[in-house]
C-alpha cells in the first residue's frame, strides 16, 4: 500500500484526535515533572490571573493552577483506563456467558441483574456506592466498575446471542470440539472487537463521570488535584478569579472531546474497513 | 376482562409496575452489597459492639437478607422509607420537599428539547449535505464532549454573573416565579439532549420521505402546513419520543449535576448531601424514587408513542 493510499484511509477526524489526546497525555506527564511549581502547596502568589508565569493563574491558596490542571488529568485518565479495562473485561465476559446461555436460569437471573442496573442513571448508582465505600480514589473506582459492566455486558450480550448462530460456531460444535473451547476461541474474539468499539466511547463517559463525582464532593477529595474537585474549589471565586474553575474545565472538556474523536473514528474506520 | 387484559396499555403499565420492583431491589442491594460496612463508616472503627448493633438496627441492617427485604418491600410500598439519621425527619417527607424542583427542570428541559429539535432536525433532513448541517455536526460534537456541570457553569458566569439576565442560585416553587429559575439549567441540559435528539428525528424524517404516501400528498397538493404536521412530523416522531423517553430518565443523573452547579433544592441536592454525610436511610429512598422516576417517564413514553402512532410495537 502506498502512503498515499493509506493516507486517505485513515479518519481525518480520528487523527486529529490522536494528536489532541498526544499532547495532552505529553503535557499530563511532562508539564508537573518540569514545573517549577508543586501541583499541591502554594508558592505564589494567590488568585493572581493568567500570566507568563503561571499560564493559567494562580488559585485562592497560591497553587499554580496550571501544573495542577495536568497533574489531575495524569490522575483522571490512569484512574479512567483502570475502571474502562475492568468493567470491559467483567462485563464482556458475563455478558458473552449470558448471550450462549440462551434460556438457562443463570443467564435470566443475570439479565435481570444487568437491566436493573442499566435502568438507573449512571451517576445515581455511582453516587449510591460511594455513599458506603467512601469518597477515595478506591470509591471512584469501586463506583464505576459496579455500575458500569452492565453496560458492556448488553453489549456483549447481543452479539453473542447473533454469533451463536452463526454458521462457524455451529460447523466448530460439529467438530466436537468442547463447549469451553468453542466459546473461548471462536465466540469470545468476535464479541470482543465490538466490546472494544463499545469501551473507547465509554471512556469519554467515565472520564466525565469521575470529574462529575468529585465535583459533587463524592470522589477523589481535595487537595490531590483532580478537574472535577478543581472545578468545584473554584466555583465560589467564579465572579472573581474565573481561571481557577474555567481552565481545568477546559482540559477536560479537550480530553473528553479528543476520544470522542478516536471513538467516533475508530468506529468509522471499522465499519467502512 | 380479557380484552382488558390484552389491551396495550394495560400491559405497558403493568410491566411498569413489574419494573419498578426490580428497580427497588438494586436500591435496596446497594448499600448491602456495596464494599464496606455502612456502620463502622458511621461510627469509626473503634464503635463499641453496643453502638454498632443499635445503629445497625436503626438503619435497617439488623437479622438477615431476605428479612430485610421484605421489610423494606413492605414498608416501600406502604409509603415508608425510613428515617433520616442525620435529621430525623422521614425520608418520604425529604423528597416530597425536594422533588418539586427537579421534575419541574426536568418537565421544561423534555418540553425545550422536543420544541427545539423537531423544527432543527425537520431543517436537518430537508437539506443533509447543505452548510447547515455541517455547522451543526461540528456545533454538535463540541457539545457533547463538554461535561454538563462545566457547560452549567460557563452559562452561570456568562449569563448570571456578566450579564445578570438570570439569578445565580435557587428555586421558586410557584409558576411564574419558578420560570426564572428553570430556563437557563434546562436549556444548559437541552445543549447536550438536542444535538441527539434532532440526529434521530432527521433520520425518521429521511424514512419518511421515501414512503408513497409523501409522494401521493405532494402530487395530490395538501396544504402546506398539513403536509409538514400529518406526512412529515407526525409519521416520524414516534422513535424520537421513544429516544426522549429513554434519555429523561437518564436525565435525571444530568439534574443531579445542574441542580448542584444552579444551587437548586432539589432531589439531586440532597441527594449528594446525604451521600457526603452518610446518611444512608436517605440515600436508599432517594435511590429508590430515582428508579421509579426513570421506570414511570419511560412508561408514559411508550403510551404516547402508541398514541401518537399505531404502528409502533409495544411488545418490544
Amino acid at each position: 500500500m502506498t502512503w498515499r493510499a493509506r493516507w486517505r484511509d485513515i479518519d481525518k477526524a480520528f487523527l486529529v484526535g490522536v494528536i489532541l489526546l498526544g499532547l495532552i497525555v505529553l503535557a499530563s506527564v511532562l508539564v508537573p515533572v518540569l514545573s517549577k511549581f508543586d501541583p499541591s502547596s502554594g508558592t505564589a502568589k494567590p488568585m493572581q490571573g493568567p500570566s507568563s508565569a503561571n499560564l493559567f493563574g494562580t488559585d485562592n491558596l497560591g497553587r499554580d493552577v496550571f501544573v495542577r490542571a495536568f497533574a489531575a488529568t495524569r490522575l483522571d485518565m490512569a484512574v479512567a483506563m483502570a475502571a474502562v479495562g475492568v468493567s470491559l473485561v467483567v462485563g464482556t465476559l458475563l455478558g458473552a456467558v449470558m448471550g450462549l446461555g440462551g434460556r438457562s436460569k443463570l443467564s435470566g437471573l443475570l439479565s435481570l441483574v444487568v437491566d436493573s442496573i442499566n435502568a438507573f442513571p449512571f451517576i445515581v448508582l455511582a453516587l449510591g456506592v460511594v455513599a458506603v465505600v467512601g469518597p477515595s480514589v478506591p470509591g471512584v473506582l469501586a463506583a464505576i466498575i459496579l455500575t458500569g459492566w452492565a453496560r458492556y455486558a448488553r453489549v456483549a450480550r447481543a452479539r453473542a446471542a447473533v454469533i451463536a448462530n452463526a454458521d462457524f460456531v455451529h460447523a466448530a460444535r460439529l467438530l466436537g470440539y468442547s463447549r469451553t473451547r468453542v466459546m473461548i476461541r471462536h465466540v469470545f474474539p468476535n464479541v470482543y472487537a465490538e466490546s472494544f468499539a463499545f469501551a473507547l466511547s465509554e471512556l469519554v463517559i467515565v472520564i466525565l463521570a469521575i470529574a462529575s463525582l468529585s465535583f459533587l464532593g463524592a470522589g477523589v477529595r481535595p487537595p490531590t488535584p483532580e478537574l472535577g474537585a478543581m472545578i468545584s474549589e473554584g466555583r465560589i471565586f467564579l465572579a472573581q478569579a474565573w481561571w481557577i474553575s474555567i481552565f481545568p474545565g477546559a482540559v477536560l472538556a479537550l480530553a473528553a472531546l479528543s476520544i470522542q474523536l478516536i471513538a467516533d473514528g475508530y468506529e468509522r474506520m471499522v465499519r467502512y474497513a | 376482562m380479557d380484552t382488558l387484559r390484552r389491551h396495550w396499555a394495560v400491559r405497558i403499565v403493568v410491566r411498569g409496575i413489574a419494573v419498578s420492583f426490580i428497580v427497588a431491589t438494586v436500591a435496596f442491594s446497594v448499600l448491602r452489597f456495596a464494599p464496606g460496612d455502612p456502620v463502622l463508616a458511621i461510627l469509626g472503627d473503634q464503635a463499641s459492639p453496643i453502638a454498632a448493633e443499635e445503629m445497625r438496627e436503626k438503619l435497617g441492617l439488623d437479622g438477615n437478607v431476605l428479612t430485610q427485604y421484605v421489610h423494606f418491600l413492605g414498608d416501600a410500598v406502604r409509603g415508608d422509607l425510613g428515617t433520616s439519621i442525620t435529621s430525623g425527619t422521614p425520608v418520604v417527607r425529604i423528597i416530597g420537599d425536594s422533588i418539586t424542583p427537579t421534575l419541574s427542570l426536568i418537565l421544561l428541559t423534555a418540553l425545550f428539547a422536543l420544541v427545539l429539535s423537531v423544527p432543527l432536525g425537520l431543517r436537518l433532513a430537508l437539506a443533509p449535505d447543505g452548510l447547515f448541517s455541517k455547522v451543526f455536526r461540528v456545533v454538535s460534537s463540541f457539545s457533547l464532549a463538554t461535561p454538563g456541570f462545566f457547560l452549567g457553569l460557563l452559562a452561570l458566569l456568562l449569563f448570571a454573573i456578566r450579564w445578570k439576565v438570570a439569578p445565580i442560585a435557587g428555586f421558586e416553587p410557584t409558576l411564574p416565579g419558578a420560570l426564572a429559575y428553570l430556563w437557563l439549567p434546562a436549556l444548559v441540559i437541552c445543549a447536550q439532549l438536542i444535538p441527539i435528539l434532532a440526529r434521530v428525528f432527521r433520520s425518521s424524517v429521511l424514512r419518511t420521505l421515501d414512503e408513497e404516501f409523501v409522494e401521493a400528498a405532494i402530487v395530490r397538493g395538501v396544504s402546506r402546513r398539513r403536509f409538514y404536521w400529518h406526512y412529515l412530523v407526525r409519521p416520524s416522531i414516534a422513535p424520537t419520543i421513544a429516544l426522549l423517553g429513554y434519555v429523561t430518565g437518564q436525565l435525571l443523573g444530568a439534574s443531579v449535576m445542574i441542580e448542584m452547579v444552579f444551587s437548586m433544592p432539589g432531589i439531586g441536592t440532597r441527594l449528594v448531601r446525604a451521600v457526603t454525610t452518610r446518611d444512608y436511610p436517605t440515600v436508599q429512598g432517594i435511590l429508590l424514587i430515582f428508579g421509579v422516576l426513570v421506570v414511570l417517564i419511560t412508561t408514559l413514553s411508550e403510551l404516547s408513542i402508541k398514541r401518537l402512532d399505531p404502528r409502533a410495537g409495544g411488545d418490544r
